[in-house]
Parts: structure tokens; C-alpha cells; sequence
């Protein structure tokens, strides 16, 4: 697999900790720098809305995201599962998907205990229903 | 977040002519079928229907059990499927290819437990088997050509007579069937046998316009009816639910009652004078109504007391609803359907059972499109390349012809439609042509308010034209769609435009920035064939080919409100009528209406 050779910076490590450890953040955006050498936190939110995090997917630009996916198990009580996202919108530049698609791994491998993973290309592949489907799976 | 399912407006039985189309009925209920859909619809309470999409072939008749809890329907490729009508969910029974060839007619025996299927096929034209298992319960041989009509002797000892286009009558003894006898009274194709209610008796009618009688238990011919006969094949019949009268449907346009003990004529019902008019079908329910089919479709339902004409006539597509639009009214709406005819219907709780039809000729090929004006007027465009104005209850008799195939149709300002064809955009005011745009790149769809036109084309760009009453002057292009746009719509304020393509994208743009608003509204995965915003403009519903209805919102680009499998085989047409009311139609010809709770 070709990798891009992006470093992934000290702060993503630290937020993926606090939002996995400390139950505070709900979920984290992760991008690239400005002149792409260094993936970077974006944005940490504490905001329990999911259309709040599907705003902070921009129409025309990749990201990552770390989301707590909360969800209702019937008959088995609540479980939560941290979902992986990459999202890479058919509408953003050719170069930047080809970047975010090479430094994925690089994040990915840095966050230990992702239970879920999802890519999206649209937004009916992101949206609350589809991913509690996906997530619900094998819970 | 919620929408609740409201009514469903059926679409009328298929017809062919020169074939008997066969009606079943249940109590009250009617069945029968229209493209792959099946649907059941009570006489005495409209708001009840049902259709089931199950088949993925055209289906061609079917029918109840006696027991009133499951329904066989059976297509063009010979398959038969029983299917559960107690509960909701339809639940599948058994599913049995019985002949290789289409399924003309089928009958349940009178413990609904077997059912005999007859049709065209290679090495039989028949099948006895159990619902439930599908093996078989005897033959039904004895023919040389396609089986035209079974009809089974409702009680012990069971006996099933076929009809058969070799001009013969088989006779089978049961269960299981056997061959009986063959009985050779027609001389033409026989079209329909039935058994009277009480067993008694069966009668069988055919194309050389004769009526006989039979012993139900003997298959003993027992004579003809020849008072004041048929003038044409007669296609099909039915006996009352007391026993003691027939009543036949056929082609020469006349559905005729007759006294069976007395062998006379009791009432002549003569319905129009066209080919339309040829009655090709009936069914007489236990309710008393008397139902016969015209080869437009339309259900005459006849009281047997009244003489001179139905007591109500049921209209209704009879192909798939290609356009459709809501008039300002918003309590009547117009659907326009592949047959090129366009009806008008008002929703039931203003009162309508059924469809109306449109006076004065309408067009003779697929309607592409429907628009209203505020004014009430409606203008509709066909394949026929024509364009033609709605205005009350009927067509006005000036019609404009287009210079090529038009694909879509707005109104503007005092009543100037814009029509967009294959070769450019037209427009036409009182019939007469005041401009025609001729741009490089293929117009696909047309949307207009006060002072703009927006053009979509195939080549996935929105154009902005300015209309000042004589020309439009181009003053925009709006790109971010991914296929031909395939609909327009602008909000009412003309602030916003909703541009849905071919790839099921829908793009929002604002038009005095001329950006794009968002693209987020991307859920459907097939083309985009209608929008329709809310009147205060916050809400956009969408009809897709994927058979899908999402109402988008405006505020909240990530919050939508879908309807799964809003319409099997594809949604063409959304109309809002009223608050929190949308219609769809779709391509199985019936209307849906949903009751929409809009997000908080």
C-alpha cells in the first residue's frame, strides 16, 4: 500500500486518549496542515448532536473523524463503539483525495481500539441511520 | 422525523383487446390486476385498498379465497403466488411455477384449499395443486389451444369446467381432476365459464355472442339463451349471489341481465359508442353490486334495479402516471399517464371516490409533463408533441404543436409557458409561439418564476435566463450537478432553486449569490424525476426512479424525512396539497398520499 509518509501530529494521539479514557469528547476531526506534512486536530466537540458532527463534514473537502457512537442494544442495554470515519466527498479536488486516501493508514493505525470503520462518499452513507446499521451489526 | 401513510388511489385494470380480462371479487372487495401490481378495493368503503408489488413479471389475473384470507395472483410467465391478506404484511404462502406460458384465468376450489391455473404453455395448459404445497391434485387436459377460463363447482362432489380457444368446454371431475367430457356447444372461442354460487349450474359464454346453461353437477347441456342475443364476442360473465340471475359483459359495448329460470333478457345496459366502451370483463359481488370492465379501464358498477345506466362509473389510469400536478386549489390534483390521458382527482376526504375525466380530446401519447398556473389554468405536454391547455374541467380546444419532442414544461408570468424540447426551449402565450432559444447543449428540464427561467441540460449545467416578456437574455450558469438535470423546481419566494440530475443528486442553489446553498440533499440513487417545495418554502420533496420520496429541509441540509419504496417501479410525480400533505405517483399508476410530521 502506498504511503504518503505524512506524520501524524502529538495532539491527535492525546485527544483520540481523552476521548476514549475521559467520556468527555464525543467525537474529533482530524485533517491535514496546510501544506499537508502533518496530520492535525481540526476540531474536538462535546456536542452529543449527530447532525452538529455531520456539519463539520464540509460538502467539497476530505476529513477523518473519531466518533463515540452511542446506540441502544435491544433488550441488552446501551453500548458505545468508537467509529473510525474517512470521509471523501465525490465533489473534493483529485489531489486531496489521493493525499487523504495515502495518510488514512498513518492515523488509523495510530488510534488503538476503533470498533467500527466507515467510509463515506456522499452523505447518505454517513447519515445516523446507515452508520447505527453498520455499527448495530455483530454488537 | 415521521410520516404516516394516508390514502391510496388505485389504478384501473389493464385491458387488451380482443381478451377477457378477468375480475375476482370477495364479499364487498374487488381484485385484479395492472402491470405487476395486484389490487383489491371494497365497493362500499373506497378508502379500503391494498396492492401487492410482489410479481416481478406482469401479472394478468387474480383472485380471493373463499375463506377471504388469501389471495393467488399468477403472471405472463405462468407462476402463481399465494399470498397472505389477513394481516399487513403480506406475507408469502407458496410461490409455483405452474405452466411455462401466460395464466389466463385461476379458480380456488370452495375449501380453499386447491387451485386450478390455466393459461398458454408448451406441454399443458393447465395445473391442479394444493396452496399450501403445490403438488399436484390431477390433470386438466383435453385442449388443443389457450385456456381461456376455469371456473370450479363450489362444493362436494367438485367438478372444474375449462374454456378454451379450440371453441370447446372440458369437463374434469374432482378432486383430483380427471377428464370428463369435452362439450362442443360454441363455434367460436369460448371466453369465460362460470359456476353459480349454489353449484347448480354453470354457464359459458364465447366470441360467437351465444349464452349456454350446464348441469353443475353432469356437465349436462342444458340449452341456450337466444333472447334478444349479443351482437358481438362476449367476453365474460357472472351469476347474481341468489342464483337466479346471469349477467354478461361483452364487446358490442352492451352488459345485458338475464333471468336464468326464464332464459329472457331482464336489462340491456348500453355504455358509449366507442371501442374504449368494450365491455371485457365482470364480476358480480356478494354485496349485490353489479361490476362490469371497459376496455378503458373504467369499473361500471350497476345496480341491477336501475335500468338505463351504472349507478357509478370508478376512473382511474390505467398505465403508469408519467406527470402530475397539484392546481392551486391544492384539494384536486392532474396525473397525466403513459396512454397519453390525463385525469383530474380530488383527494377523498374532499369527497371523491374515484377519478374524473378531462372533456375534449387529450393527447395520444405519453404526457411528459404538467404544469399549473396560479390562475388555475393547467398546460400539458405529450409525445405527440403537442402543447395542450386544462382549464376547468376539460381540455380547450386550441392546441399549439411543438417544433420537437418536448421533455418538460413551466409556467411563467401571464400564462407564458416555457416548454423545453430535445432542440430548444419554446415560448408559447395564448397558443401562439413569442420566442424560441436554440442553445448549443441538449435542454432536459424548465423551471420558471416572475422574471427567470432556469434550464437544465444534458450536459449536467443549470442556465439562468432572464424573461422580460419578449426574449431570454442569459445572466447565469449554475454547475454541482453530476448527471442531465433531470428537474427544477424554485422555491415560491424565487430565492432558491432545487436542481435534481440523473445520478439522484439534488443540488440547492441560491440565486441572487448564484452558489451553490448545499449538497447535501444526495440520498436518492437514481434519477431525480420530480420536486415540489412547500409553500413557505423551508421544506423540498423529491420523487426518484429509485422508487424513494425524501422531503429535505432547508434550515437543517442533514435532517430528511424518507419514504422508503414510496411507489414500486419509481416515483414520477410529488405534490404538496395542503399542510403536511404529499401525494406521490408513481409508475404502478396509483397515487399515495403521506401525512408528514416535519422535523422540530
Amino acid at each position: 500500500m502506498s504511503q504518503s509518509g505524512v506524520g501524524v501530529s502529538q495532539n491527535c494521539i492525546n485527544a483520540y486518549q481523552s476521548l476514549k479514557l475521559g467520556k468527555k469528547i464525543k467525537y474529533i476531526i482530524f485533517t491535514l496542515n496546510s501544506d499537508n506534512t502533518e496530520i492535525v486536530v481540526e476540531k474536538e466537540s462535546e456536542s452529543t448532536n449527530y447532525d452538529e458532527f455531520l456539519a463539520d463534514l464540509p460538502e467539497a473537502e476530505p476529513r477523518w473523524a473519531v466518533y463515540d457512537f452511542e446506540f441502544e442494544k435491544e433488550g441488552a442495554g446501551k453500548r458505545n463503539k468508537i467509529t473510525f470515519f474517512s470521509w471523501s466527498p465525490d465533489d473534493s479536488k483529485i489531489k486531496q483525495k489521493m493525499l487523504f486516501a495515502s495518510s488514512k493508514d498513518a492515523l488509523r493505525r495510530s488510534l488503538v481500539g476503533i470498533a467500527a470503520e466507515i467510509q463515506g462518499t456522499d452523505y447518505s452513507e454517513v447519515a445516523y441511520e446507515s452508520v447505527l446499521d453498520k455499527v448495530s451489526r455483530g454488537a | 422525523m415521521s410520516f404516516k401513510r394516508s390514502d391510496l388511489y388505485p389504478c384501473n385494470p389493464a385491458t387488451t383487446r380482443g381478451e377477457s380480462t378477468k375480475l375476482g371479487s370477495n364479499s364487498d372487495k374487488i381484485v385484479y390486476t395492472n402491470g405487476r401490481a395486484v389490487v383489491i378495493r371494497d365497493l362500499k368503503n373506497p378508502a379500503a385498498v391494498t396492492t401487492y408489488s410482489g410479481h416481478v413479471q406482469n401479472t394478468t389475473v387474480a383472485r380471493i379465497s373463499p375463506s377471504g384470507y388469501y389471495c393467488a395472483s399468477a403472471d405472463i410467465t405462468g407462476t402463481v403466488r399465494v399470498w397472505d391478506i389477513a394481516g399487513e404484511d403480506q406475507a408469502l404462502k407458496g410461490e409455483y411455477k405452474v405452466i411455462s406460458g401466460t395464466v389466463k384465468d385461476l379458480e380456488w376450489d370452495g375449501e380453499s384449499k386447491r387451485i386450478v391455473a390455466v393459461g398458454d404453455g408448451r406441454d399443458k395448459f393447465g395445473h391442479a395443486f394444493m396452496m399450501d404445497s403445490g403438488s399436484s391434485t390431477g390433470e386438466i387436459i383435453g385442449h388443443s389451444k389457450v385456456i381461456n377460463a376455469v371456473s370450479i363447482r363450489g362444493q362436494r362432489p367438485f367438478r372444474a369446467a375449462t374454456a378454451s380457444d379450440d371453441a370447446t368446454i372440458v369437463f374434469h371431475q374432482g378432486a383430483p381432476y380427471k377428464y370428463e367430457k369435452t362439450i362442443k356447444t360454441h363455434t367460436k372461442f369460448v371466453q369465460d365459464v362460470r359456476y353459480s354460487p349454489s353449484g347448480d349450474h354453470f354457464a359459458s359464454v364465447g366470441s360467437d355472442a351465444k349464452i349456454f346453461l350446464y348441469d353443475g353437477k353432469t356437465g349436462e347441456t342444458l340449452g341456450e339463451i337466444t333472447d334478444s342475443p349479443h351482437s358481438g364476442s362476449i367476453m365474460a360473465c357472472s351469476w347474481s349471489p341468489d342464483n337466479t340471475a346471469l349477467v354478461t359483459s361483452a364487446a358490442d359495448r352492451t352488459v345485458k341481465l338475464w333471468d336464468v329460470e326464464t332464459r329472457k333478457a331482464l336489462t340491456t345496459w348500453t355504455l358509449g359508442s366507442t371501442v374504449h366502451d368494450q365491455q371485457v370483463g365482470s364480476t358480480w359481488t356478494a354485496g349485490d353490486d353489479i361490476v362490469s370492465l371497459s376496455m378503458s379501464g373504467a369499473l361500471n358498477v350497476f345496480d341491477r334495479r336501475v335500468g338505463d345506466k351504472p349507478a357509478r362509473v370508478l376512473l382511474g389510469p390505467q398505465k403508469s402516471i408519467t406527470a402530475a400536478v397539484a392546481l392551486p386549489s391544492a384539494s384536486t390534483f392532474l396525473a397525466g399517464s403513459a396512454d397519453g390521458r390525463i385525469l383530474s382527482r380530488t383527494y377523498s376526504d374532499a369527497g371523491a371516490e374515484s377519478y374524473a375525466q378531462l372533456e375534449g380530446e387529450g393527447h395520444a401519447a405519453l404526457v411528459s409533463g404538467i404544469a399549473a398556473s396560479a390562475e388555475g389554468k393547467a398546460f400539458s405536454i405529450g409525445f405527440d408533441d403537442k402543447l395542450r391547455e386544462i382549464e376547468g374541467s376539460g381540455f380547450v380546444p386550441a392546441v399549439c404543436p411543438t417544433s420537437s419532442q418536448p421533455k418538460s414544461v413551466a409556467v411563467g408570468p401571464d400564462s407564458t409557458v416555457f416548454v423545453a424540447e430535445a432542440s430548444g426551449v419554446e415560448a408559447i402565450r395564448s397558443n401562439q409561439r413569442v420566442f424560441e432559444l436554440n442553445p448549443k447543449f441538449a435542454p432536459s428540464a424548465v423551471a420558471a418564476t416572475e422574471t427567470l427561467v432556469a434550464i437544465g441540460g444534458e450536459d449536467q449545467k443549470v442556465r439562468l435566463y432572464a424573461w422580460d416578456g419578449k426574449a431570454l437574455a442569459e445572466s447565469a450558469t449554475l454547475e454541482g450537478n453530476k448527471g442531465t438535470v433531470s428537474a427544477l423546481a424554485f422555491s415560491p419566494d424565487g430565492s432558491l432553486l432545487a436542481a435534481g440530475d440523473s445520478s439522484g443528486k439534488i443540488v440547492l442553489f441560491d440565486i441572487k449569490e448564484k452558489k451553490t446553498v448545499t449538497t447535501r440533499w444526495s440520498f436518492h440513487s437514481a434519477r431525480i424525476h420530480s420536486l415540489a417545495w412547500t409553500a413557505d418554502g423551508q421544506h423540498c420533496a423529491s420523487g426518484s426512479l429509485d422508487t424513494h420520496v425524501y422531503v429535505w429541509s432547508v434550515q437543517k441540509p442533514m435532517r430528511n424525512i424518507a419514504i422508503k419504496n414510496a411507489g414500486p417501479g419509481g416515483v414520477s410525480a410529488v405534490l404538496w396539497a395542503g399542510d403536511g400533505r404529499l401525494a406521490s405517483a408513481g409508475a404502478d399508476g396509483c397515487v399515495r398520499t403521506w401525512d408528514i410530521t416535519f422535523h422540530a
